[in-house]
């Protein structure tokens, strides 16, 4: 299964790059998409660098970290992002607006789950942007979570020494009221 | 985007102190049990100090586009409450005149005979005037509900 990408806005760049996942799928985007990707535009410029007589406008870029599923979250969210930008090129509260306005609903159709994946996919093609976003969400999200949700979250164990826990607890009782269920 | 996933890659710590740095100071408190890491990082004086920055950022952010004027502060003193039910609030004053609560602590009955000096980073200085020579002075955050007794000065 292939992944066509379709131009992010009509004035960039024509040249597409294909993007490689750890799931062997391919996708292609255009090259403004995939230089917000600062790994991908580093492997970019570097193959470029290597091999200047290279006139073909296709490059394969294998994302051995990343899969599929969270790949295609964050091109749907670059191009939007990149579309949001070049419409409101002129003025930055409009912009921000926008962009508040499509993360909100963008957040809608993503478990919390599914963020600690696209965050790590985020860190590794070092999309700033993005992780910026993920991470601002995951902090809404667990702010009113229990100690239990957090660990399960960020995969951590408890690794404190028996009684030390419970002393944390027990001097600092008033944070723990008022938590959500998990 | 239903599809659940079992982790198989931990979050980088330095994301997990990015997240945890955006967190309100109540969620911190909590979340030090998490794990020793998180403990460390949370107590840690330069997450604390971006922490603080951070926050001071996004208050004045707040104060230039919502408001015109910056925070006021001001103690309730009701004759018929109950000593401990001393408020405190912090305040910001909105365009339309009206006043935001920003956050709003109790004074613990610990301070009832003090009074507060200053504040500065969300820190309050109480003195005491009960001893005519000697003033004791206090420093409170209340964000996390302590306080240390830091300089006894006599005058």
């Amino acid at each position: 299964m292939s992944n066509q990408s379709e131009s992010p806005n009509p004035t960039s760049s024509s040249n597409k790059i294909t993007l490689k996942t750890s799931d062997n799928e391919v996708f292609e985007v255009e090259e403004a998409v995939a230089m917000k990707f600062c790994t991908v535009k580093q492997y970019f410029d570097d193959e470029n660098n290597n091999n200047v007589t290279s006139g073909t406008s296709t490059t394969l870029i294998p994302l051995p970290n990343v899969e599929s599923h969270p790949l295609a979250i964050l091109i749907t969210y670059c191009k939007k992002h990149l579309e949001i930008k070049a419409n409101n090129a002129d003025n930055k509260k409009e912009m921000e607006i926008d962009m508040e306005h499509y993360e909100r609903e963008f957040l809608k159709n993503v478990m919390p789950q599914e963020l600690t994946e696209l965050i790590l996919a985020a860190n590794y093609l070092n999309f700033k942007e993005a992780l910026d976003f993920f991470c601002r969400a995951v902090a809404s999200a667990i702010q009113n979570k229990s100690v239990e949700y957090v660990r399960k979250f960020f995969g951590l164990e408890s690794d404190f020494k028996p009684g030390e826990e419970e002393k944390l607890r027990e001097e600092f009782a008033w944070s723990f009221e008022g938590v959500d269920e998990d | 985007m239903s599809r659940t996933k079992t982790m198989r890659e931990r979050v980088p710590d330095d994301i997990v102190e990015d997240i945890l740095g955006r967190l309100p100071v109540k969620s911190l408190t909590r979340f030090r049990c998490v794990s020793k890491s998180c403990n460390s990082i949370i107590t840690d004086t330069t997450f604390i100090n971006k922490h603080l920055k951070l926050n001071i950022n996004q208050s004045e952010s707040l104060i230039s586009t919502n408001t015109h004027s910056g925070y006021l502060l001001y103690t309730t003193k009701d004759k018929n409450s109950s000593p401990s039910s001393k408020q405190l609030c912090t305040v910001v004053c909105d365009n339309d005149r009206t006043l935001t609560q920003v956050s709003r602590f109790e004074i613990p009955t610990f301070f009832e005979k003090y009074s507060i000096v200053g504040s500065c980073n969300g820190l309050f200085c109480l003195a005491s005037c009960e001893k005519e020579l000697c003033h004791i002075i206090y420093l409170w955050n209340p964000s996390i509900r302590m306080f240390k007794n830091r300089y006894w000065i006599c005058l």
